[in-house]
């Protein structure tokens, strides 16, 4: 950090000021005309580990069978049950309207009125296979014998019907184009059904596109979240400096910055996602702070230029060099402390799941683009501008709160409590951390709404009829062709059901096995001795012919794959809990793998198990992450402070911080998701900043006043105050989110307003206790205030 | 659970002679439209056959499906209906799985199963006449067309493709009842002005979008006197499921004389 170089860089941004501003206006145009390529990507493979067994296996599944798109539309009846007409026309109708979406997969929308759906019988000298609602049933008879028909053939009880016969289904499994917007969707899907809504039924839906759908709804209002936050950091920033340039200047940074990381999305054709609708918010609030530091010391400068030598100066030169000497001051710490946000952020695109690969491109590409225009544009247009009035801020000075709030604190500190500060500080660390135990990973989907929202009412009703609106699939799979026809494998699947229907969570399981049973009592004159796996393969093989004869070529694609290799298990779960869906599978698994014959293998997939995937590289790779993070900060805090103690400094306070905040989601119950994790790289890169901040300043400090306890205080007054407003800057944008009544956003917003507390008393009370215990030879080396060995440690 | 004469049909099957005569000897230069009709209708009607055929089902990734069958049909005495047997040769573990179907213009056919590892013959109920032939992407009225007055025809135009000239016509169903049974809110033929035998078909689901579409190629002239042909390949695409089934007929006998014992539960349930 040379500060002849940067003064030479100040004075020829000065000097060539025009053209600096004329290129980033033109650098701006460029890339907000690249935001015009940006797309939301809700695809959520995204959001998957493309490498974990159950992605992979729900991948697998997709190709051949479908099933990644589940929606669940329930028909409840006010009065009497679905036997009636008029309730089954309205299934009839929407089982229609639903195969013939462009999205739909048309094989597995299923329903009484499907053609895939029959009624299987035995008769004195064979068998009667009759489509259920072809034709419509009308008379008292006819629903009469509807209503035998399904109870004869209980595939399809808790899975159409429901037990009590007060509610059908239609189950509709959906393909997404790339970058299909759920939203469209469901709006789709919802206006087929909407059409058969009237006052003689209720109808609800649920399943994952559902699910994403709401997501997508709320994703669109972040503009509005977007200008809130841009208001609240805009009163931050008033409050700040009481001045229209000051409101306004560091929000020219923050805004460009927000425009210029969206156009390199765009050109790098980065899509948008769930993740990342939050991130200009972060990316808002962190540049508005670095320029809230460098806009304080150019006010704090222009004070002291103007105090120290009013007769040769104008104003108007005051005001350019203060511009200088604020960025030669500012300028080298700023890069320093953005440059290490960015790498860090940076690191993220490591990660394996893309969402985070983008939120760590994204957030780190804004934080680059506020350096560059604190490090051009501003000091130029600050050039440009009337200089401050002589009642302006004068950047330090001030009576408010805040400062009264630090100037108390300096005291404090001075009087040696810093001590017991420090103690009661890492005391209450301590207990937040212990909270980590309680700490749970939890993506769901529906748990990302609040509990009354209208998609947690509708699918706990459909819950509450039917087997349950989330599916596992557990994919039987042989080497050989025709592997699924083998009696052995058949058992083993039987086994399996059985085992899965008896636990609590499990409302209905599905599988070819149950059509070779039925298959099988029903040519052998409907005697149920005969529901059970027949011992001959051949005998299941003409079986299966035989029902594929009686129907479309697709009726069985979304049970056994076409040449007999993979069969799949669709089993729904009441609840969409990963961590129960976890256990059934190893309990499943322990239970049949002795008993699958060589060769056959068991997997799980399907949204939920995608979501244990999520789940488990999350918490998994979030260590990881966060450990890399602070590597990456420890190592160049490290060498920009030259002394490796100094890296421990900065990087310790940051673990500390985000056990802290973890410890604090597990005592109150916050479950870690994909957004409340991206609050550590939050904590590391904005905490390492505070830090970094107050640190050189603190030298700085110190090599003017020559003692420890005056340059806290003074460090604390200066860049401290710039600190808090940046962490108020944050926390005041997110707070925005705190009115969504989208669980996913409110939950994100308190925990970065939590952190963003742990932080500033961290960077403003802990670390500065910290470093007046220990006096650090990084900041104390070479001033009397040292401590009493510096000659011994000078000479080591 | 039905299996018509289809295959057969495509085959071919029984009509009443005299009739495909009459009108075979008009001037080609008159036809309505649903005079060509007519004259497609009867184009396949063969007295008695007997053919290998097999189907191969594509689905949408890629899976392949393949079966191969026997396939017997004869006219029955009252000269409307017929009896076909369909036994199956591969895949080996559905080999000799055998239906046999006999139409009863007045009543629901009767359809008979025998499956070998059972050793029995079953007898099947199935109420649906629009379901899908035997598993495949054809349906039965697509091999068996609806009568031709059931439909509104109307000659679109003429169309060369790969040098023969077919005349393009499109068909509506004439009421309601028509449509539900079909599925099809339309259909265009395409028919061959020298054989009448069509070349392709383009089908219409209720919602009016295009649903499938039937290729037909390798003709064969089976009965010169009679102008009786055969499609040694059909395929049809299902535009909607990307799933197709092609279908090819060999070894084709026309006007063979059957034994009625062929048609007989006993008879299928040799193997």
């Amino acid at each position: 950090m040379n500060g002849n170089l940067f003064r030479r860089y100040a004075e020829a941004v000065i000097r060539r000021r025009t053209v600096a501003i004329l290129a980033v206006l033109a650098l701006t145009v460029f890339l907000a005309a690249q935001m015009g390529s940006l797309k939301i990507d809700m695809s959520p493979d995204i959001w998957a580990p493309q490498a974990h067994p159950y992605v992979k296996t729900t991948k697998e599944l997709e190709k051949v069978f479908g099933g990644r798109n589940i929606a669940i539309i329930g028909i409840v009846p006010k009065t009497g049950d679905i036997y009636d007409a008029k309730v089954l026309a309205k299934v009839d109708r929407i089982q229609r309207g639903i195969e013939q979406m462009p999205e739909a997969i048309p094989r597995n929308v299923l329903s009484l009125a499907a053609n895939k759906i029959k009624d299987i019988r035995g008769t004195a000298d064979g068998m009667e296979v009759r489509h259920m609602l072809d034709p419509l049933p009308r008379t008292p008879e006819e629903l009469r014998r509807l209503k035998a028909a399904v109870a004869a053939n209980p595939i399809y009880i808790n899975a159409l019907v429901s037990p009590d016969g007060k509610a059908a289904a239609v189950v509709a499994d959906f393909k997404m184009q790339d970058n299909a917007s759920y939203a469209a969707l469901y709006e789709r899907i919802n206006s087929i059904v909407e059409r058969e809504h009237d006052a003689s039924v209720d109808i609800y839906l649920a399943g994952l596109p559902v699910g994403f759908a709401w997501f997508e709804f709320y994703m669109q209002r972040m503009p509005l979240y977007f200008g809130m936050a841009l208001l609240i950091i805009l009163a931050v920033q008033y409050w700040s400096f009481r001045s229209l340039q000051g409101m306004l200047l560091p929000l020219f940074t923050a805004v460009l910055s927000v425009v210029w990381a969206l156009g390199f999305m765009g050109l790098l054709g980065v899509h948008m996602d769930g993740m990342n609708t939050t991130t200009p918010i972060l990316i808002m609030a962190v540049a508005a702070g670095h320029a809230i530091q460098i806009l304080k010391r150019y006010y704090e400068e222009y004070h002291r230029i103007r105090a120290a030598d009013a007769a040769g100066v104008t104003e108007v030169m005051a005001s350019r060099q203060a511009v200088v000497e604020s960025l030669v001051k500012v300028g080298p710490v700023m890069l320093t402390a953005g440059i290490i946000a960015t790498i860090t952020f940076y690191s993220l695109l490591a990660a394996g799941m893309s969402v985070v690969r983008n939120f760590g491109l994204f957030a780190g590409t804004g934080i680059l683009a506020a350096l560059i225009l604190e490090m051009t544009f501003i000091p130029a247009v600050r050039s440009l501008l009337r200089p401050p009035a002589a009642s302006a801020p004068r950047g330090a000075a001030g009576t408010d709160v805040l400062d009264r709030l630090l100037a108390g604190l300096g005291n404090q500190l001075a009087r040696g409590r810093a001590p017991l500060i420090l103690a009661a500080g890492l005391a209450l660390v301590g207990a937040a951390i212990l909270g980590l135990t309680r700490l749970q990973a939890d993506n769901s989907l529906l748990r990302y709404n609040v509990p009354d929202s209208q998609i947690r009412r509708d699918d706990a009703m459909l819950n509450k009829q039917f087997g349950g609106t989330n599916t596992i699939f557990f994919l039987v799979e042989g080497v050989a062709q025709d592997s699924v026809k083998d009696p052995k494998v058949l058992a083993v699947i039987d086994r399996l059901q059985d085992f899965l229907a008896r636990q609590d969570n499990v409302g209905k399981t599905q599988s070819i096995v149950d059509l070779v049973k039925r298959m099988h009592q029903a040519m052998h004159g409907d005697n149920p001795r005969y529901n059970v796996v027949p011992d001959s393969r051949s005998l299941v093989a003409q079986y299966l012919f035989l029902y594929s004869l009686s129907g479309d070529p697709q009726d069985f694609d979304n049970l056994v794959d076409s040449d007999y290799r993979q069969a799949v298990v669709w089993v729904y779960l009441k609840d969409d809990s990963t961590a129960a869906a976890e256990q059934l599978y190893r309990r499943a698994q322990a239970l049949i793998a002795r008993d699958l014959p060589p060769g056959v293998s068991m997997s799980i997939g399907g949204s939920l198990p995608q979501s244990i995937a999520i789940n488990d590289t999350l918490m998994h790779e979030k260590y990881r992450n966060m450990a890399q993070m602070a590597v990456v900060v420890f190592l160049l805090a490290s060498l920009v402070l030259r002394s490796a103690i100094g890296g421990l400094y900065v990087t310790m306070p940051l673990v500390l911080i985000i056990l802290a905040n973890f410890g604090l989601m597990g005592w109150v119950g916050a479950p870690l998701d994909m957004g409340t994790a991206s609050i550590a790289s939050m904590a590391i890169g904005l905490g390492a900043d505070y830090e970094i901040y107050l640190l050189f300043r603190l030298r700085e400090e110190l090599a003017r006043h020559g003692d420890l306890v005056t340059a806290t205080r003074e460090s604390l007054r200066t860049s401290g105050k710039a600190v808090l407003f940046v962490g108020l800057s944050v926390a005041g944008g997110y707070a925005v989110l705190l009115t969504s009544d989208f669980a996913f956003y409110s939950r994100l917003a308190a925990m970065v307003i939590v952190t963003m507390g742990i932080s500033l008393l961290s960077a403003l009370v802990l670390q500065r206790a910290l470093v007046l215990v220990f006096r650090p030879r990084f900041i104390v080396n070479g001033h009397t205030d040292a401590a009493p060995s510096k000659v011994a440690q000078d000479s080591v | 659970m039905r299996i018509s004469p289809t295959v057969i049909a495509a085959i071919a099957s029984v009509v009443t002679t005299g009739h495909a005569l009459g009108v075979a000897f008009a001037s080609a230069a008159d036809l309505t439209a649903e005079e060509i009709m007519k004259r497609n209708f009867f184009v396949t009607k063969v007295a008695s056959l007997s053919a290998e055929a097999s189907m191969s089902l594509h689905s949408d990734n890629g899976g392949v499906r393949k079966r191969q069958m026997t396939v017997l049909s004869k006219l029955q005495d009252n000269g409307v209906d017929s009896r076909l047997v369909i036994r199956f040769g591969a895949p080996a573990d559905i080999r000799g799985t055998t239906f046999m179907q006999v139409e009863r213009s007045a009543a629901d056919d009767d359809l008979w199963i025998y499956l070998p590892a059972l050793k029995k013959s079953r007898r099947l109920v199935a109420n649906n006449k629009k379901d899908s032939f035997v598993g495949s992407d054809f349906a039965y009225g697509d091999i068996l067309p609806p009568r031709v007055e059931y439909y509104r025809h109307e000659l679109v135009r003429s169309e060369g493709i790969d040098g023969h000239d077919f005349y393009v016509i499109k068909s509506v169903p004439k009421n309601e009842a028509v449509r539900h049974t079909s599925g099809y809110a339309s259909k265009t033929t395409w028919i061959a002005k020298d054989s009448y035998l069509e070349g392709k078909v383009e089908y219409y689901d209720e919602g009016g979008r295009l649903l499938k579409t039937q290729t037909i190629t390798d003709p064969q002239l089976v009965d010169r006197e009679r102008n009786r042909w055969l499609a040694g390949r059909r395929e049809m695409v299902n535009h909607q499921s990307a799933h197709r089934t092609v279908f090819t007929l060999t070894h084709i006998e026309v006007g063979k004389n059957l034994p009625e014992s062929a048609f007989t539960t006993r008879a299928i349930e040799k193997e």
